[in-house]
Formats: structure tokens, C-alpha cells, sequence
């Protein structure tokens, strides 16, 4: 705490007072030696010619020594006691001084760290809004891009509908490079509309129609699909009973779901099923997607919905993009629902599998009471 | 056969598509720009337009504007962009239907004979069923309330149409399913009445009150004829 300099000079006295009692600290005793020597003398000596009696030696030890000792002893530790305090004073002021200064510094270096911190947030700020604009113009640029692909892409596909509508008169050595071309077209053109998808979405011109949604009918028909009749023995969908419908939007969620199984189909093995489950659990109805596939590492889960990911050099060999979980991922969130991703899911070291599993709300329920038409 | 005009400014695909549309058949008229487009659909008088949205000079809304005037012919329009604003603004210009590029020959040529059957077959006033004051379009799937479009999700569209079609119709929850989702779902009758719940929340002016969907207690549900 800091205690006024003024106030802790409020006592002792002045300097000069201080000095006064320094001088009187050996002035007083002597004083009052003489003193007593000249009353003595004036009791016990009465003439020229009278002997110095006993008394008068005793009394001058006892009054002229003892008493001008005892107020010297007084003094002095008087004195002692405003030195230490002068002292102490002096000290205390200097550690004032010292505190002063510190909180100075210390004032003086906390409003430069909030000024750099200022510029730093300022800097920060600037840097974000960059960003931003730099990831709008990548996003009108891909836009831009792929727009500008639909037409030629429109055209060799119109090409190659015209030449495979008469594939018959082409050599064998020329039917199979023309079948690898349509596929390779039809795949580019997929991969323009999702990017044009994702572009709509991040740009917000693709949003939900939420309402309610039966999984099994939804979920037959996106197994279908993607992988093809029910007795083809690719796929298993098992719905629990009574499961009410999810409150989502029909045609986002069955590209979801599309998404998912092409996912799990292009990574599993053919010869396993792949399981689709729709169950209700902690208030969400949740659909999930099992594989006996490769799995998804650890480390790679955290990453695995962002945009153009990849797991590994996996999907060089199954002509993935990285974009098919980060659409799903925006159009869930697009729903109000969530994505994840749990792997292994099997104890096989060579297959771990992973579960793709979306969680959305439960379709609101009509109040009690306002309607019973249905069938008794 | 029918009598086909091609209105795009992309020359190969002009090309590609004339070859095309006429191997399935069909007798084509090509044209590179809007303004002969139209000079075009005077002289041939098509039975159906595929119309390029994007053109310089004349684009594809301006020309099919233009062609409204003098002719009620239907009209595909070939877009790049699949924004609902310019599918919504296409159909109340009297487009009949669109696709987006990339799109497949084979998929333009079902189109075109899916809307020259529905004109043969003189469905095209069936097309929008109208009750009270609301109007439901089957091909676009668009419904109006006095006039306001009223957003329904494809299921509870099509719940709207199979009541709509049968006025006065006491129709069953499991009809109801049967209708939607198929004879296989007939046990889940329980879907219909959050549905139709749904349904009502958007359509309704009162949703308490029903008007359009009503309830038979224990029968199931009806829209009303009058």
C-alpha cells in the first residue's frame, strides 16, 4: 500500500527538533551534574577551611551522575528511535518511489500490449475478410469453371449417345475405349453438378424444404438406387419398428443417404453387404450406413467431411473427389442435423469397416386430441 | 414424327442435337440466335420449341416472351443454371418443362415426348387441379393458395393431389399410403396422420379449422367437394 511521504513525516519532529535533542542528549546531563555539584557543595561545604565530608562525594555520585546518566540513556535511545524511524521513513518513501515507478512501467507496457493487441486483432480482422473474399472468388471461380463446362460437357455427351446409337457398326477394338469415354463423360458431368450443388449451398440459394419424412420408403428406394435391387444381396436395410418420421428435407436427405451408400460401395468389398439401419436414439432419428470396407483412420476422421479430402491415396484407384461427405455434411447441417463417423467397426484388422451415421430431429408431433381421422 | 425448332447460339451442340432428334424420328429445325429462332417458329410452326436460356442479344426469356405473344407452343428451355429463381421465373413465363446442362440426349428426348403425349392426349387443361381457392399444378408440383405459393415437400404434394383427385372421397389412411408410398408400406399408417397434420399447418388458413383436408373420425381423411 502507499503511504503519503507527508504523513509518514508527521512525527518525529522536524529536523531541527531532531538536532535539539541530539545537543541536549549531552547538554541535560551535564547541565544537571553542574547543577548538583554546586548544591551539594553549597549542603556539605559551608567554609574555606571545612573538609570535604563523605556525604557530599556520595550525594554528587548519586544525584550528579546517576540522574544526568539515566536522562543521557533516555536521549540517546530517543535519538536511536528517530534515527530508526527517519530510517525507515526514508526506506518506505523509496519503495514508493520504486512501487511508483514499477506501476508506471508496468501501465506503460500494458498499454503497449493492448496496442499491439489492437493491431493484431485489427491485423486479424484484415486477414479474415482476405480470406473470406478469397474464398468467395474461389467459390465464383469453381462456379464460373464448371458453368463454363456444362456446355462442352452437354456436347460430348450428345456426341457419344449419337455414336453409341450406332456402336453396332464399330469395330469390337473401338466399342470398349467409347464405353470408357461415356463413363469417364458422365462421371465429369456428375462431378460439375456436385460442385454446382456445393456452390449453390455455400452461396445459400440451395435451401431446405423441411417436413416430415418416413425413412423406410425414402431408404428402400436410395438403396435402390445406388446399389441396385433389394435380393442382389449388396445391401441390408432394417427399420425399427415404429420409428417416426424425421423432419427433414425428402430430396436432400435421399442425396445424403446416396451419397453415403456410394461411399460405402466404392470401398467395401462386394462380396459383404452394406447395412443400413435407421433407429431413434437420445431424441434424433438416426440413419446409419455400415461397411466392411478399409475404414477411416483416427487422424483422418476429424478431416474426413472437409472438401476434397481424401482418405490416404485411397480414392486415386475409386475416382473420388473428396466432395461427396462434404456435401453431405453441408446438406444435414443444411437440415439441422449432424454427421459422423465411427471406425472400426469390426474386429477385423483387414476390414475395419466404418459407420456413417446422420442424426436429425424427430418430425413434430400434432398436439393430443386435435385429430382422429385416422382408421380405428 | 413431330416438327421440332432448336433455338440455341452453341452450334455443335445445335448440330449434335438436330442429328439426334432426328434419328429418334423427328423433323428438325435448327437456329443459332433468338431473333431467327423466331423468324424460324413463324415459318415452321413447331409442334414443340427447345429454347437455349442463355444467348447473346436476344436471350432465351426475352424469345420465349416474344413467342408467347403469337403462340401457346410448348417449350423446353435448356438451361446452365438450375436456381429455383430461374426454374419458378421459366415456369411463369410459360415454360413446360427444362433441364439443366449437362444433360443427356435420351433424357431431352423422353421429355419431349412425355410433353407431346400430354398435349395428344389433350391433358394439358387436366394438368392444374383447382378446388376453392387453391390451384395445384401435377407437372410442376406448385401450389397456390388465392394466388400464394404454398411450399409442400414432394410427399405432402402428392397426399394434396391423391385427396385432390377424388373430391368428396372418403379416402383411408391405408389408401392414402398405398397411393404414396406403395402396397409394401400399407402397415405404416401411422406416417399419414403427422403428415396430414403437417399438411394442414402449411395449407390451411386455419389448420384448426380444416377446409381442403378434412377428417372422417374413424374413417380416414377427404377434401371436400364443394
Amino acid at each position: 500500500m502507499h503511504v503519503p511521504a507527508a504523513k509518514v513525516r508527521a512525527w518525529p519532529p522536524s529536523a531541527s527538533a531532531a538536532s535539539i535533542i541530539r545537543i541536549a542528549r549531552w547538554a541535560l546531563p551535564v547541565a544537571l551534574f553542574a547543577v548538583a555539584v554546586f548544591f551539594e557543595w553549597g549542603e556539605h561545604v559551608r567554609g574555606d577551611g571545612d573538609a570535604i565530608s563523605a556525604a557530599f562525594y556520595t550525594e554528587v555520585v548519586v544525584f550528579g551522575l546517576l540522574g544526568p546518566a539515566a536522562v543521557f540513556a533516555t536521549l540517546t535511545l530517543v535519538v536511536r528511535l528517530i534515527d530508526a524511524y527517519v530510517r525507515t521513513s526514508d526506506e518506505l518513501a523509496a519503495v514508493n518511489r520504486d512501487l511508483e515507478t514499477r506501476i508506471a512501467q508496468r501501465t506503460q507496457h500494458l498499454s503497449l500490449a493492448t496496442a499491439q493487441l489492437a493491431e493484431a486483432n485489427e491485423e486479424l480482422a484484415e486477414a479474415n475478410e482476405e480470406l473470406r473474399e478469397l474464398d468467395g472468388l474461389k467459390s465464383e471461380f469453381v462456379s464460373l469453371v464448371s458453368h463454363q463446362l456444362r456446355a462442352p460437357l452437354t456436347n460430348i455427351r450428345g456426341a457419344l449417345e449419337l455414336v453409341e446409337g450406332s456402336a453396332d457398326g464399330l469395330p469390337a477394338s473401338a466399342r470398349r475405349p467409347l464405353q470408357i469415354l461415356s463413363i469417364e463423360a458422365d462421371h465429369l458431368a456428375s462431378l460439375v453438378t456436385k460442385i454446382l450443388d456445393i456452390s449453390r449451398l455455400e452461396a445459400g440459394h440451395l435451401s431446405a424444404s423441411l417436413g416430415p419424412v418416413a425413412l423406410e420408403p425414402l431408404l428402400a428406394r436410395a438403396c435402390g438406387a445406388a446399389l441396385g435391387p433389394e435380393n442382389g444381396g449388396r445391401w441390408v436395410l432394417s427399420v425399427a419398428p415404429g420409428l417416426p418420421p424425421a423432419w427433414a428435407d425428402e430430396a436432400l436427405l435421399e442425396e445424403v443417404v446416396r451419397n453415403l451408400l456410394h461411399n460405402a460401395s466404392v470401398h467395401a468389398p462386394s462380396t459383404l453387404p452394406i447395412e443400413v439401419r435407421a433407429t431413434i436414439g437420445e431424441g434424433a432419428v438416426r440413419i446409419a450406413v455400415d461397411d466392411h470396407g478399409p475404414g477411416v483412420p483416427a487422424e483422418e476422421q476429424a478431416r474426413i467431411f472437409q472438401s476434397f479430402h481424401r482418405v490416404g491415396d485411397r480414392d486415386t484407384t475409386t475416382n473420388g473427389y473428396g466432395l461427396g461427405l462434404y456435401f453431405a455434411d453441408k446438406l444435414v447441417a443444411a437440415m439441422g442435423g449432424t454427421i459422423g463417423v465411427t471406425s472400426p467397426l469390426w474386429p477385423d484388422a483387414a476390414a475395419p469397416g466404418a459407420r456413417f451415421e446422420v442424426a436429425l430431429a424427430v418430425a413434430p408431433e400434432e398436439p393430443p386430441g386435435q385429430d382422429e381421422a385416422e382408421e380405428d | 414424327m413431330a416438327r421440332l425448332l432448336v433455338i440455341d447460339d452453341d452450334r455443335s451442340l445445335l448440330e449434335l442435337l438436330s442429328d439426334y432428334l432426328s434419328r429418334a424420328g423427328h423433323s428438325v429445325t435448327g437456329a443459332p440466335d433468338g431473333q431467327r429462332g423466331l423468324v424460324a417458329a413463324a415459318a415452321v410452326g413447331p409442334d414443340l420449341v427447345i429454347l437455349d436460356a442463355t444467348m447473346p442479344v436476344l436471350d432465351g426469356w426475352q424469345t420465349l416472351a416474344r413467342l408467347r405473344t403469337a403462340s401457346s407452343v410448348p417449350v423446353i428451355m435448356l438451361t446452365a443454371r438450375s436456381d429455383e429463381a430461374d426454374i419458378l421465373r421459366g415456369f411463369a413465363g410459360g415454360v413446360d418443362d427444362y433441364v439443366t446442362k449437362p444433360f443427356s440426349f435420351a433424357q431431352l428426348a423422353a421429355r419431349i415426348t412425355a410433353i407431346l403425349e400430354r398435349r395428344a392426349s389433350g391433358s394439358q387443361a387436366g394438368e392444374v387441379l383447382r378446388a376453392a381457392d387453391l390451384e395445384v399444378d401435377t407437372v410442376r408440383h406448385r401450389v397456390r393458395r388465392a394466388g400464394d405459393l404454398i411450399e409442400l415437400t414432394p410427399t405432402e404434394f402428392t397426399i394434396l393431389v391423391t385427396l385432390l383427385r377424388s373430391p368428396g372421397r372418403v379416402l383411408s389412411a391405408r389408401q392414402i399410403v398405398a397411393a404414396v408410398w406403395g402396397e409394401e408400406y400399407l402397415d405404416e399408417t401411422g406416417y399419414i396422420r403427422r403428415y396430414v397434420w403437417h399438411l394442414r399447418q402449411k395449407l390451411e388458413h386455419d389448420p384448426h379449422a380444416p377446409r381442403y383436408v378434412v377428417n372422417e373420425r374413424g374413417i380416414g381423411y377427404v377434401f371436400p367437394a364443394d
